[in-house]
């Protein structure tokens, strides 16, 4: 009987191993349960918490330093007693004992100036100061802070259902983003001696607590992003009198903030479908010099977001146009500084209007009033309703064609992420592709709605292989925690984006990937999914299995390098000896003849057999292609045998080919091969990836055809991410390199120098 | 304990380390022609980051889509490639049978600045012969971007093979097969 469970055993292991390509993916997700059902939708018990603010924030533009007492209101709608809360303090990675340099990897290579020294020891007082934490009775609370996260001892649990508020006063300084780096701070500009802030991650932020983590409370390290609760913010502003804020929500007091023209042109705004300046240059160019010393106060309202963030400056521009959405007008707006111009004025607000009409097309109607793209050199960051965005022409005013696209791409990409994760709220910490891969995915079909052929960077399968090709040794699969991935623009944005069209055009067809796409994006706004939620509901909502699929280009960091490795030609036998044996007497007539052969022709002139006919027997005088009584009965007895259509088929001319695929990159993919016959027409067959199910690095395939095939091409439209392409081909072609691409289209003159010649031209010269 | 000799810079360098993106990929292929006895290739980087990477204080952001043939800039693109992008291999002096170890020095054919953010530089090196042990170092832009990773198609007699580059792993053996 042991023996017996040792070989069931054995041959259970045997077989799990045989089956990995295949291998559902029960084993790696989580279970389901109520709180997320197998189908990958919310369960009947899913709950999240709630977080709602109340702030009172001062700027001071003179110090750069910004001072806020806030007010949270804390809802538990978990089934469990918290003894504790957890909030983040990501202000901290500035501070001087931040981990955060400290876990850099360094070499004596990475210093090679007094400048890369100097800035790797660039001191600044960054980091929360946090003055006081008090219930709402005004009794200070028990707290304790690590590092970048901060736990508040409750004197009792907070039980299921209950609520607790709290106040915290709070300040730091503003970080010189353009010095320290970072998502948010402030960028000085020495012309007119003036800032630009764009402030984020500035308040003290409860963490998440749910059914997947508890509270996520992994230390922020400085890449993986935000994990937030929504909730309900109202923020009351201090800047300095001359300044233009912008911010998550929408203002409750324009009235008293704004000039009467400005609040005319807010309201035209409101109404218009092209932008319409609001704050004009002049206003602002005036501000500039003027540098106001009074205070005026901006007030927000924002329900149902997850975070909070706002800009301000008095170099602000500001236009806005409508959009909508649904039945409901989004107003889109930007902010930018003159030297945003002429690329702000002309493009910002229109491409914010774009993004948020076209990502609800594919995944959910933007829910949020506002829309806000905000000027900020260099980076791109995106928050709630609101996001800061680079692409900054010369000082002259020009820019070059790259400066433009970097721009258009930049604020479709963060504008995006109001639905990714600000609507669609993954957990950015655990999981970066969540958020930037599905936001570039969609990005991709943005841009290529924006403008036809419009250079993405990411998204077309074959822009992925060369990251995935070859040595895997540097690289990580898509599901690896955001502090831990190797070369993270490939890896969580570039390579998940590439997944997603893969699926979208070959796997699934747009149909059905469009539809489960956006069935998981109602499932889950304004919820945590997790990506087991993803991975089940795109299963569940399209009767597709795609473990495979998850399998290979989430979990591994196998490539796709599928070859056409043999084909064979095949004939039908008509059994009509007219026909088969005519046919091999052609054969052979056509075969390689020996050069002896062909010499001795001349050079004996006549051998023996051929001067004595004596020598010749049956086997010397038989022609075996010739066709007698025997074959023709034979052939007669075959056609009474056989039916009419059956007899047909045979004497069709088909042509038959069986093909051999070897799988050298261990990723399964579709087979799409495309045949192109005699007379320059041809046909494509799509096969599914299931063909690989069993035999997972060898399969053969038969075609049949009506007329020869005289090429064979594997992955014909670049849609699997094949990373050799030079083993895809029958007759064997070989890829041209990039460079022998360029020695063919290479030109002599630049096209500038076109341009001039061309001028030239037209004046006769 | 070897004393560090520095450039100094009198102003903090105005790069940042939060730009718009994190690629932090280069990608570059490279053949040997036998008939022209030349390593002939093709290096991808992002632009911006090489125009960092050639200038520390980011003067040259945005300039490389402006070049010609004619540009000085494009001296400093070739030495920076053949400081950074080398190919040490087995070769024959003087058409001598006579061992010898030699460093590819590249030529820059040209460029091509992509609309996508990337620049494709087309390089060429005369090498009358190439022997084993071939080895090859590739670490553009790891002194400015520490999670750089680069990688290399070798290809030779229809034979493809890639590697891949780290900070901490910057130089790798290849071997001719015949």
């Amino acid at each position: 009987m042991k023996n017996l469970v040792l070989a069931l055993i054995s041959l259970s292991s045997a077989a799990l191993l045989a089956q990995t390509k295949f291998a559902q993916l029960d084993q790696l997700l989580p279970t389901a349960n109520s709180y997320r059902t197998a189908s990958g939708a919310p369960g009947n018990a899913y709950y999240q918490q709630k977080a709602d603010y109340k702030m009172t924030l001062v700027l001071d533009d003179n110090k750069q330093r910004l001072d806020g007492t806030e007010t949270i209101t804390y809802t538990n709608n978990s089934p469990d007693p918290l003894a504790y809360l957890w909030l983040q303090l990501d202000q901290n990675i500035y501070d001087q004992n931040s981990e955060t340099k400290l876990i850099e990897v360094e070499k004596m290579e990475n210093f090679r100036s007094v400048a890369d020294l100097r800035k790797r020891d660039f001191y600044y007082d960054g980091g929360f100061k946090i003055e006081k934490i008090t219930n709402v009775s005004g009794q200070p609370l028990q707290y304790f802070i690590n590092k970048t996260m901060m736990r508040i001892d409750l004197a009792k649990p907070l039980m299921p259902g209950q609520n607790i508020s709290f106040q915290i006063k709070w300040w730091y300084n503003v970080n010189d983003r353009m010095q320290v780096g970072g998502r948010s701070g402030y960028e000085y500009f020495e012309t007119d001696q003036n800032y630009l802030y764009t402030i984020a991650q500035f308040f003290p932020r409860m963490c998440v607590y749910n059914d997947v983590t508890g509270w996520q409370n992994k230390q922020f390290l400085g890449r993986g992003e935000f994990t937030l609760p929504f909730g309900d913010y109202e923020v009351s502003i201090t800047v300095p009198a001359d300044h233009i804020v912008a911010a998550t929500g929408e203002c409750q007091n324009y009235a008293s903030i704004l000039t009467t023209e400005q609040r005319k042109r807010y309201e035209l705004a409101k109404k218009s479908d092209t932008p319409v300046v609001i704050v004009t240059q002049a206003e602002a160019e005036a501000a500039e010099k003027d540098k106001v010393q009074k205070t005026k106060t901006w007030v927000y309202k924002a329900t149902n977001v997850r975070d909070f963030a706002f800009a301000s400056s008095r170099k602000f521009i500001w236009d806005a146009q409508k959009q909508t959405v649904g039945n409901k007008d989004v107003l889109c707006m930007s902010y930018y500084p003159k030297e945003g111009n002429p690329l702000w004025e002309r493009y910002s607000t229109k491409l914010v209007a774009h993004t948020i009409k076209t990502y609800s097309k594919y995944t959910v109607n933007y829910m949020y009033p506002v829309a806000i793209s905000v000027h900020s050199k260099q980076i791109g960051m995106e928050y709630p309703m609101i996001c800061f965005n680079g692409g900054r022409p010369e000082a002259d005013g020009t820019y070059s064609e790259g400066e433009k696209y970097g721009m258009w791409g930049v604020i479709i990409h963060e504008v995006g992420h109001n639905f990714f994760p600000m609507i669609i709220n993954s957990d950015e910490r655990q999981w970066t592709w969540m958020d930037e891969g599905l936001n570039t995915f969609v990005q991709y079909l943005t841009e290529q709605e924006w403008e036809r052929n419009y250079p993405s960077r990411r998204g077309p399968a074959y822009m992925i292989a060369d990251y995935m090709r070859g040595d895997v040794s540097g690289i990580s699969p898509i599901m690896t925690n955001s502090e831990s991935i190797k070369q993270f623009g490939n890896n969580a944005y570039g390579k998940p984006a590439t997944a997603l069209n893969i699926l979208r055009e070959t796997v699934m067809g747009r149909e059905l990937f469009d539809y489960a796409f956006k069935t998981y994006c109602e499932r889950w706004a304004l919820k945590h999914p997790t990506p087991a939620d993803f991975f089940r509901t795109m299963e569940d909502a399209s009767a597709v299995d795609l473990d495979w699929f998850w399998r290979g280009w989430f979990y591994t960091t196998d490539h796709v390098d599928i070859a056409l490795t043999d084909v064979k030609w095949y004939e039908l036998n008509t059994q009509n000896p007219e026909l088969e044996k005519a046919f091999l007497q052609q054969k052979n007539a056509q075969k390689d003849e020996f050069i002896g052969v062909t010499r001795n022709v001349s050079a004996i002139t006549k051998t023996v057999n051929e001067r004595d006919d004596q020598i010749d027997d049956f086997y010397a005088k038989r022609n075996i292609y010739a066709v007698d009584a025997l074959d023709r009965k034979d052939y007669e007895n075959f056609v009474a045998k056989t039916t009419a259509e059956d007899l047909a088929y045979l004497n069709a001319g088909k042509q038959l080919y069986e093909l051999t695929f070897e799988n050298f990159g261990g990723l399964v993919m579709p087979l799409i091969i495309e045949a192109t016959f005699a007379d320059g027409s041809s046909k494509v067959e799509r096969i599914p990836a299931e063909i690989w199910r069993i035999e997972e690095l060898k399969v053969s395939k038969v075609f049949v055809y009506d007329q020869p095939v005289v090429a064979f091409r594997l992955d014909p439209f670049l849609e699997t991410a094949d990373t050799d392409l030079d083993n895809n081909s029958w007759p064997r072609v070989m890829t041209p390199t990039r460079y022998q691409l360029y020695r063919q289209e290479q030109k002599k003159e630049n096209p500038m120098q076109r341009q001039l010649g061309l001028e030239q031209l037209e004046r006769g010269n | 304990m070897p004393k560090l000799l520095f450039a100094i810079l009198v102003h903090l360098s105005a790069i940042n380390t939060s730009f718009a993106h994190e690629f932090y990929f280069a990608y570059a292929e490279i053949s040997y022609n036998e008939l022209q006895q030349k390593l002939e290739g093709t290096l991808i980087f992002t632009t911006h980051d090489l125009e960092r990477a050639i200038a520390p204080k980011g003067t040259l952001i945005g300039k490389f889509e402006k070049l010609d043939e004619t540009s000085a800039e494009l001296k400093s693109i070739e030495n920076y490639i053949n400081q950074h992008f080398q190919i040490i291999y087995g070769c024959a002096l003087d058409s001598h049978a006579t061992d010898a170890i030699c460093v590819s020095q590249f030529s820059l054919e040209g460029i091509v600045t992509q609309l996508n953010g990337t620049i494709e530089c087309y390089i060429s090196a005369s090498i009358p012969a190439l022997y084993n042990p071939i080895q090859i170092k590739f670490d553009a832009l790891m002194e400015q971007f520490p999670r750089q990773q680069n990688k290399l198609s070798f290809i030779y007699r229809k034979q493809k093979e890639t590697l891949s580059f780290l900070l901490n792993d910057s130089s790798k053996y290849f071997t001719l097969k015949p």
